[in-house]
């Protein structure tokens, strides 16, 4: 542990550096400036991820437990972590389903020491998102029971057959439970069921969180547990849970082999009249039909409520894959190559040129040395190379808006897919072969 | 049947009689004089002190305890089930012995005759209502004991009952589908298995036991302005629920001995008032006792007890039989005391100062430990376990190495890179390079052949349908029209808006809508049955599930039928078109009713065409 700081004294010792402390005005007073450079910042820092392939289940059932006991009405997040959590479990609903397609939520409450069923394991967020909403209205009561929430978690996923993955989300605000029995129990069931629980802590780290999240993850705590330090953290903690769980190797090999399942991809029918829906029994113009047993659904994916079939889109499918081969990261570019490239190639604006001291550095490159480092240095510290990445396979360069898009909502390098249009293969075939890649190693 | 055994006996000083009854399987100790006022009864749990009178249902005794030989004073203290003590002092130790000796022969008998007939009719103490009450916090509490599996849940109909009553759309779901249409109960539940182990868990789960005084918060108002006075006086507004009244009693035995003995004088309702403003709920909620704090020269008598009730006396009494755990047990450690080294000893080991901390500090700690021992699985366990337990919890985990989680790496072979490497990659095998080309130009001459093969070439093609001006409006209204139905779809499903039909067909759309539920509901059950794989199953159930998926398509049609026999008319083409109209609501429904039966008829004369061939086969042979 490095104790000393760059003035020479104990690190406690230095003066506190407030986050309002590190925005200075510039010379005309404004602040445009500084904010540009923290955005900059934050999407660097976003840029590395972990690009290794993983086994991960993609067919989720995953229950979000909510904190919504009188700790929760705690006004540390704004308005209240009450109203904070219930924002945050909203955008959560969205995104899972974005990125999950084919999976299933369901939401559960802690209130007066008992366990509130929020809304039932679903596809559908429209319905979660109604739940939540209605939940707004209500008021934090009494303690929260994670015993009781466990248990009716572990009772919502017994049915989810070996193929899907069984998780709980838990948001968590106190610092205690109230629990009718023994905990330990509760967890030793839940490990033997091979449910995976997660836990976003909004007040402190507590000891039973910790251990439920150790013993339920093979070990694992600190992925599983984290503690917010404000609320851009507590985002990022329970976002993360959008992305799923990486099988561990004890898991897989206690399940050898794989199942195959049915999915049915009904076709789209246009009606001039309305018709009967067989979901919800409302009178509706197009829909989808099974190709099982013929019955009309009005949106996708969903299980048929005749028949039980799987109902999907083939790209929710290719929506799913893409956490199984993630985009590799792209390499930053030093002013060497830089000058390959003069737009990004995905949006074609223009790069930023090279800075005026770069020409020196390639005159001066058989003289002095220490002009190089010194244009060597000011290029890291003027925001690392030259603001263009490059993909390693298809080695064309985009600029830093283009790499978060393509790694955060496409999750496909547009140089590759266009290689694949140069090439006169249709990018469908690409993909299907991308696919069909990755369905052969989910296998 | 036993004479009543009795003995003179003490209670919390007050002299008396206590009797055991076995024919009333009761223990009773009454005081010698009878109290002025005895016509107020109270609430009072599992035996408690009423008009004076102890009851305890000798069933209810969970452990008997004397005073030691040596000690000067011959006790006994029975403890409940519930968790109440009550200590009585008998003058000599003969007495004591003989009154542990009936206590004990009785209790064991009462116990096993109650188990061997559960039915034999037991004389509840009439003093002693509610004993066994529902949310008794302080009870040991189990979870779950019912079965999730799925053959439970089908076999728990009571379960099954109040998920009905819970449940307004499902129950006519069940009267249509089970009443109505004769579906067997068993099939309709096959299918709803997660909502029923839901409303199981709904049902199976309690409260966990909490510090009923820190949920009980005084608010303060300020009447000034409403009265129109000068200065405004305040007011302290407590609610308390008789549940929250209930836990009080048995996390604080002392409040519940106050209110007996002083409750006949006072209303029910000066006597809260005066509890929570007095010096004894400070004290009970380890808050800090003021000087301020104003006397009550009812509530401070009960100050020097602690909230079990009992006087230091008797406390002393207790701890001298209480086993101590090793680990915190002072006197054996005496070896390894820090203060021989010249530490000061810990704040709670000093004898002078912090006297209200250091009662603050033991209040909050019994009563964290009451609440913990009233959960399942933490009391029963033996002082060896705990012991273990405590050393388990002095390993720093902090400290301990981080356990590696292995995750299974995929080895994708990304069939795209391959593809590319011509124009990019320097790194990829020339051979596998070579291959992918030669299969994609493959596949692109394929292509290519296939086309010219069937029409001629792609040029031909364009060229040739150079479409007419009347063509491409029409396409194109085709489109708009299109985007514009689309649109007032999505509209109708944001509004919640179901349709745009006429206003005659209300009673008819009624009538389908709840047809096409059960029809649906049929379906489900006529598919899951097929598809089980069941052949028990698919023998059984389904030659009657296709009886009944065929009866929902007559049914439909017949809702059909009398709309347009309701609004006849005299043309037969505006009927014909009417019932057009109308059976479209329902038409898909009907084709996948049709289906399913198609489908069932299908694979029985396959069944048969192979049974017959299997029979043919066997004559020959």
């Amino acid at each position: 542990m490095e104790l000393r700081s760059t003035a020479g004294g104990y690190i406690w010792e230095d003066s506190i550096q407030r986050s309002w402390d590190v925005v200075q005005e510039d010379a005309g007073g404004s602040l445009a400036g500084v904010v540009a450079e923290l955005v900059q910042a934050g999407k660097r820092k976003r840029l590395h991820y972990d690009a290794t392939p993983l086994q991960r289940g993609i067919i989720r059932h995953l229950i979000l437990v909510l904190d919504l006991s009188m700790s929760m009405s705690e006004k540390d997040l704004r308005p209240t972590r009450y109203q904070l959590s219930i924002s945050y479990a909203i955008q959560f609903v969205t995104d899972y389903f974005e990125q999950n397609p084919i999976s299933q939520l369901g939401i559960i409450g802690m209130r007066d020491g008992l366990a509130n069923l929020v809304s039932q394991l679903g596809g559908n967020p429209t319905e979660h998102i109604g739940a939540l909403q209605a939940l707004r209205k209500q008021e934090p009561s009494g303690d929260p029971s994670l015993q009781n929430a466990l248990e009716m978690a572990r009772g919502a996923l017994y049915h989810v057959p070996s193929h899907g993955t069984k998780e709980v989300v838990i948001i968590f605000g106190s610092l205690l439970s109230c629990d009718p029995g023994d905990i330990h129990k509760t967890v030793g069931t839940l490990k033997a069921e091979h449910v995976r629980v997660r836990i976003v802590g909004l007040a402190a780290e507590v000891a039973i969180c910790k251990e439920i999240c150790r013993r339920t993850n093979e070990g694992d705590s600190t992925s599983t547990y984290g503690v917010i330090l404000n609320e851009q953290h507590f985002k990022e903690l329970l976002l993360a849970s959008c992305t799923p769980p990486a099988s561990t190797k004890q898991k897989s090999s206690a399940s050898l082999g794989s199942d195959l399942m049915r999915m049915g991809f009904p076709s789209r029918i246009v009606e001039t009249s309305p018709s009967f829906c067989a979901c919800h029994s409302r009178l509706i113009k197009g829909g989808y039909v099974c190709p099982r047993c013929k019955v009309k659904v009005c949106s996708l994916p969903k299980e048929c409520p005749a028949c039980g079939l799987t109902l999907i889109l083939s790209t929710h499918l290719a929506r799913s894959y893409h956490h199984l081969m993630p985009l590799r990261n792209w390499d930053e570019v030093d002013w060497n190559d830089a000058k390959k490239a003069s737009s990004c190639f995905a949006c074609l604006l223009p790069f930023p040129t090279a800075p005026s001291s770069a020409p020196r550095f390639r005159v001066n490159v058989s003289g002095s040395t220490t002009n190089v480092t010194a244009t060597a240095a000011s290029a890291i510290a003027s925001g690392g190379a030259s603001g263009r990445f490059r993909c390693p396979s298809c080695k064309q360069m985009f600029c830093i808006d283009c790499d978060l898009f393509a790694h955060e909502v496409m999750h496909n390098c547009p140089g590759c897919e266009a290689a694949a249009g140069g090439r006169k293969l249709s990018n469908g075939q690409a993909a299907t072969e991308a696919s069909m890649a990755t369905a052969n190693a989910y296998a | 049947m036993q004479a009543p055994f009795s003995v003179p006996a003490l209670y919390s000083g007050k002299k008396g009689t206590i009797r055991v009854s076995s024919g009333r399987n009761v223990v009773e100790w009454s005081p010698s004089v009878a109290p002025i006022d005895s016509n107020k009864g109270s609430g009072g749990n599992g035996g408690g002190p009423v008009n004076g009178t102890v009851v305890i249902r000798l069933d209810d005794i969970a452990g008997l305890q004397a005073s030691p030989a040596t000690h000067a004073k011959a006790r006994l203290r029975i403890t409940t089930t519930s968790h109440t003590q009550f200590t009585f002092e008998v003058p000599t130790r003969a007495n004591l012995e003989a009154l542990k000796a009936v206590l004990a022969s009785n209790a064991a008998s009462s116990s096993s005759s109650a188990a061997q007939s559960p039915s034999a009719p037991l004389t509840p103490a009439p003093t002693t209502p509610g004993a066994a009450s529902k949310s008794d916090p302080t009870r040991k509490l189990a979870i779950p004991t019912r079965g999730l599996s799925d053959a439970d849940l089908l076999a728990d109909q009571a379960l099954q009952i109040s998920f009905l009553k819970s449940n307004g759309d499902l129950q006519q779901q069940f009267l249509d589908a089970v009443v109505g249409q004769q579906l067997p109960p068993d099939e309709f539940w096959r299918t709803r298995i997660p909502l029923l182990r839901m409303h199981s868990l709904v049902l199976a789960q309690r409260r966990g036991p909490y510090n009923v005084l820190a949920t009980v918060k005084p608010v303060t108002t300020t009447q000034s302005e409403a009265t129109g006075g000068g200065g405004g006086t305040a007011q302290v507004k407590v609610s308390l629920s008789p549940d929250k009244i209930r836990d009080i009693f048995l996390q604080y035995p002392v409040v519940r001995r106050a209110y007996d003995e002083n409750v006949p004088p006072l209303a029910e309702t000066t006597f809260w008032s005066r509890f929570f403003l007095s010096k004894l709920c400070r004290k009970l909620r380890g808050e800090k006792i003021g000087l301020n704090d104003a006397p009550d020269n009812v509530m401070d008598k009960y100050l020097d007890l602690d909230e079990d009730g009992m006087t230091a006396e008797q406390r002393e009494l207790e701890n001298e039989n209480a086993k101590i755990m090793r680990f915190v047990d002072v006197e054996a450690n005496e070896m390894d005391d820090s203060q021989r080294a010249g530490n000061r000893p810990d704040i709670t080991m000093r004898q002078t100062t912090h006297k209200d901390t250091l009662s603050i500090i033991r209040t909050i700690n019994k009563l964290s430990q009451k609440i913990v021992e009233s959960v399942e699985g933490e009391a029963q366990q033996p002082l060896e376990a705990q012991e273990q337990l405590k050393l388990r919890e002095l390993a720093l985990e902090d400290l301990e190495p981080v356990t590696e989680v292995s995750h299974v790496e995929l080895h994708l072979h990304r069939s795209t890179d391959s593809l590319y490497s011509s124009t990019a990659g320097k790194d990829v095998d020339a051979a596998a390079n070579d291959a992918n080309d030669s299969r994609a130009s493959k596949v692109l001459d394929s292509m290519i052949d296939s086309l010219s093969n069937s029409s001629g070439s792609i040029h031909e093609l364009l060229s040739s349908a150079v479409p007419s001006s009347s063509t491409i409006s029409r396409a194109q209204s085709q489109v708009f029209h299109l985007i514009h139905s689309r649109r007032r779809t999505e509209e109708n499903r944001h509004n919640g808006d179901d349709s745009d039909t006429p206003a005659s067909d209300a009673v008819t759309l009624r009538d389908m809508k709840l047809s096409h539920t059960t029809a649906i509901e049929f379906l489900h059950h006529f598919w899951s049955a097929l598809l089980s794989g069941e052949p028990s199953r698919s023998v059984s159930a389904l030659p009657l599930l296709v009886t009944s998926v065929e009866k929902s398509k007559t049914r439909l049609e017949a809702v059909v039928d009398r709309h347009v026999s309701s609004n006849a008319s005299q043309d037969p083409a505006k009927m014909a078109q009417e019932k057009k109209r109308v059976q479209g609501y329902v038409q898909i429904t009907l084709d996948a009713l049709q289906s399913a039966a198609k489908t069932y008829h299908d694979l029985v004369k396959e069944q048969q065409a192979a049974l017959t061939a299997a029979q043919s086969e066997n004559k020959y042979a």
